[in-house]
């Protein structure tokens, strides 16, 4: 069930919260935590009712292996346990997830003919699996479990978060399933929600949909083997930018929104990845729980930057290079991770130089690090949504003119409905908020994770007319509903 | 004030949501609810030939590319025809257009290309991509009054209508085609190798034979037989440069497939392809894909003629 469907919006969710609210009202308040968990199993299965056994089976297994190492004396039973619960996870997720593309490859290295039917992939496995790793990891480090299955089973399922993150850390939101707290919920969580799933609806089915247009139909061109005008390469990957931004933090801004009318708070994902002034920063704003994962659980790990800068540029393009296959099973996602940790070594290189010689950044390369930035980020797109790395190279050429006699100006791959115009402005009014605005965190909640690039003076009241505001908001969001497409997110 | 701020921002949606859904309701751009007073101004054929088919009283129903979209039904005697055909129409879409609308006794007329068969630059398309043609269509009515892309295409059809400009398709489903005669009119023939290369590059540049839409083209008769509709297919004259450019070495082959599959599958076929509705001067000049619409009322009024 999408976020963005008219039964979630006008059926699921009405019933889910009028429910909550009744049963927290009782004298039984775990109910609406029950209640919140038979919703979240229901949200999960309505997408495909044969995926909910293998989503239940590996929560239980989780909490029963935390349980279990948890409660083991001798150390090297609670490691073994470990890393049963370990393997079983990286087992799921690699074969539901790699193991077409790792057969494929054999077959094309080995020259042989094993057959293997690609698996249709469980919804949010990548996101849901990976809570669960760092799970194991923190209990196998600390020795301590969430004994409540019921609050355990919540942690993972909770439908806000469920199928395209925010990826949670459990000691961010288990101790928010509290019956204390629950108890608590305030009028001021349910405006902020409602602010920011508005804010989120509008991203996605304004912003990212009508921009789509225009990218899909290019990409698709460059798929079939034809060669994109120099104005329609960048048109496309412009609006691919813009998209998958819009798209994803929309579907974030609305999972952070809804998990507020339950007074559960998710942490932010995305904080104007696009102002950053370099890919370090870049890094820091965009997918930023995907970071966080990365970095305590696989960069700190390998050694992170304590055994010396070489190796420390080694871990960053490992790091990396998983990261951009947890998005897919492509070579073209691996190429996006190297290419991002390329872009991470040069950027610590360059900080280390300044650093060690005690130079001052020049002006001009403070004032284009931004732009810099934002082009080394939209190369790298290229490769994230090319499917193949032919068309992804073919793009590449015509965004530098390689071919010198194809035509500039041509749109003849847009089809019949768009034209150049429309696509330009939307990408002019994406841009627009993009870098003017301030982002759905800065506004809503008022608070800045970062001293530069923020737009201080739009912040959000309760006055009449910020509820008109968001109320005309949600309302084009809500007429958009019927013309929306699936989030990109949801693949991974 | 947090009250109220929630009722004001609640209502606010609300107002929007309604205020453009009545505002649709009456503009009814694609004429789906019959409230259109304005006349139809887009080329979106396939949402309006769904609802127009509905809408307008017929007994015959005709089916196929652009080429048939321009036909004026209303010239053709004996029949009650309603012009259901719309531009790169392929067979899978025609299959469902049928399944969907066509009853008992109707006649269809069926017009075949030979570009229908390209999947390479047509692709397969699946039910659900035609969403006017979805079972739950009463629930997309409501879809389509409530939307925003919507309001946009009413309030430019509001602007049209307003200035007097010529609307796209006519209550019986034909193509406005006075922007053609008028381009006919100024046209010269030095144009002609240079449109029929565009043309090869749009169509036929790679061609991958759609063996799928022969199915499709089975499926087709085999409703006509269990529902009890008739149909009369026909190929589409083909202007003699064009004939010479599908016959060209690259594309004879699948122009030859194309050809022996549609007769085996309807043997009683009307094969327009060459002869007496395949003369030069029957097509327009700046656009020899396309034959005039008087041509076509006719050849569809042969078609009558020999069924009777």
């Amino acid at each position: 069930m999408l976020f963005c469907s008219y039964e979630f919006i006008f059926l699921f969710f009405p019933i889910v919260l009028i429910g909550f609210y009744l049963l927290k009202k009782t004298n039984h308040p775990q109910w609406s935590l029950a209640w919140l968990v038979v919703a979240s199993f229901f949200f999960y299965g309505y997408w495909k009712w044969s995926f909910l056994g293998l989503f239940a089976f590996s929560c239980l297994a989780n909490y029963g292996l935390a349980v279990i190492g948890t409660k083991a004396i001798r150390h090297s039973i609670r490691t073994f346990v470990f890393l049963v619960a370990l393997a079983f996870n990286l087992a799921v997720i690699f074969y539901f997830k790699y193991s077409f593309f790792a057969l494929t490859n054999i077959n094309a290295i080995f020259n042989l003919s094993i057959q293997f039917d690609k698996l249709i992939l469980p919804l949010g496995i990548s996101f849901y699996t990976f809570q669960q790793i760092a799970y194991q990891v923190d209990v196998y480090r600390e020795r301590r479990c969430e004994r409540s299955l019921l609050r355990y089973l919540l942690f993972v399922s909770f439908f806000p978060q469920l199928i395209a993150g925010p990826i949670v850390h459990h000691k961010e939101v288990l101790p928010q399933f509290n019956f204390s707290k629950l108890k608590s919920i305030e009028i001021d969580d349910c405006i902020q929600g409602l602010a920011f799933f508005s804010i989120g609806l509008f991203k996605k089915v304004v912003l990212a949909d009508n921009v789509a247009h225009f990218s899909t139909p290019l990409f698709s061109a460059a798929l079939h083997g034809e060669s994109l005008a120099f104005m329609e390469a960048w048109l496309a990957v412009l609006s691919y930018t813009f998209q998958i931004y819009f798209d994803f933090s929309g579907y974030s801004d609305m999972a952070i929104g809804l998990g507020k009318f339950f007074g559960i708070t998710l942490p932010v994902n995305f904080y104007s990845p696009y102002k950053a002034h370099n890919v370090i920063e870049f890094w820091r704003r965009w997918h930023i729980t995907l970071s966080i994962f990365l970095r305590d659980y696989l960069y700190i790990p390998l050694g992170g930057s304590r055994r010396g800068k070489v190796r420390r540029y080694f871990n960053l393009m490992i790091t990396m290079l998983l990261g951009g296959l947890w998005h897919g099973a492509s070579w073209n996602f691996v190429f996006w991770g190297i290419l991002h940790g390329f872009y991470l070594v040069v950027n610590h290189l360059y900080k280390y130089v300044r650093k060690k010689f005690n130079l001052n950044e020049l002006f001009f390369i403070k004032i284009l690090s931004p732009t810099a930035t934002f082009l080394c980020v939209i190369m790298a797109w290229v490769l994230f949504r090319a499917e193949t790395f032919e068309s992804a190279m073919s793009i590449y050429r015509s965004l530098v003119m390689v071919k010198f006699d194809s035509p500039i100006f041509s749109f003849q791959h847009l089809g019949p409905f768009s034209s150049a115009s429309e696509g330009g402005a939307w990408v002019f009014v994406c841009a627009f908020i993009c870098f003017v605005l301030p982002n759905s965190y800065e506004f809503i909640m008022r608070q800045r994770l970062f001293d530069r690039g923020h737009s201080g003076r739009v912040i959000f009241k309760t006055t009449l007319l910020y509820a008109l505001l968001i109320g005309i908001i949600l309302g084009l969001g809500i007429l958009s509903l019927s013309t929306t497409g699936e989030f990109i997110y949801f693949q991974f | 004030m947090k009250k109220i701020f929630l009722i004001i921002t609640f209502s606010t949606a609300v107002s929007i949501y309604i205020l453009v859904g009545i505002f649709n309701y009456y503009i009814d751009p694609f004429s789906v609810f019959g409230n259109n007073k304005i006349g139809v101004h887009f080329s979106s054929e396939r949402e309006y030939k769904m609802s127009g088919a509905i809408g307008y009283s017929h007994d015959s129903i005709l089916l196929g590319s652009s080429k048939v979209a321009n036909i004026n039904p209303s010239q053709i005697k004996d029949v009650k025809v309603f012009n259901a055909a719309f531009s790169a129409a392929t067979p899978e879409e025609m299959y469902f257009f049928i399944n969907e609308f066509v009853k008992k006794n109707e006649i269809v007329f069926l017009g075949l290309d030979f570009y229908m068969f390209n999947e390479f630059s047509f692709p397969l398309k699946n039910k659900e991509e035609m969403q006017f043609l979805n079972k739950s269509f009463y629930f997309l009515l409501y879809k389509y009054a409530f939307s925003l892309n919507l309001l946009k295409l009413s309030l430019r059809g509001l602007r049209r209508h307003l200035t007097n400009q010529p609307v796209s398709i006519f209550p019986n489903g034909q193509r406005n085609t006075s922007k053609d005669d008028t381009l006919d009119l100024e046209s010269r023939d030095e144009n002609y190798d240079r449109i029929l290369d565009k043309l090869k590059e749009i169509n036929f540049n790679k061609y991958k034979f759609s063996y799928s839409r022969l199915e499709y083209l089975k499926k087709i008769k085999m409703l006509s037989e269990e529902r009890g509709f008739r149909l009369v297919v026909f190929l589409n004259p083909l202007h003699p440069e064009v004939l010479n450019l599908v016959k060209s070495e690259d594309l004879l082959t699948f122009f030859e497939l194309f050809l022996n599959e549609s007769k085996k599958i309807f043997p009683n076929l009307a094969d327009f392809t060459q002869g007496k509705y395949s003369k030069r001067e029957y097509f327009y000049k700046h656009d020899p894909y396309h034959y005039k619409p008087e041509i076509g009322a006719r050849m569809i009024q042969d078609l009558v003629l020999q069924k009777n």
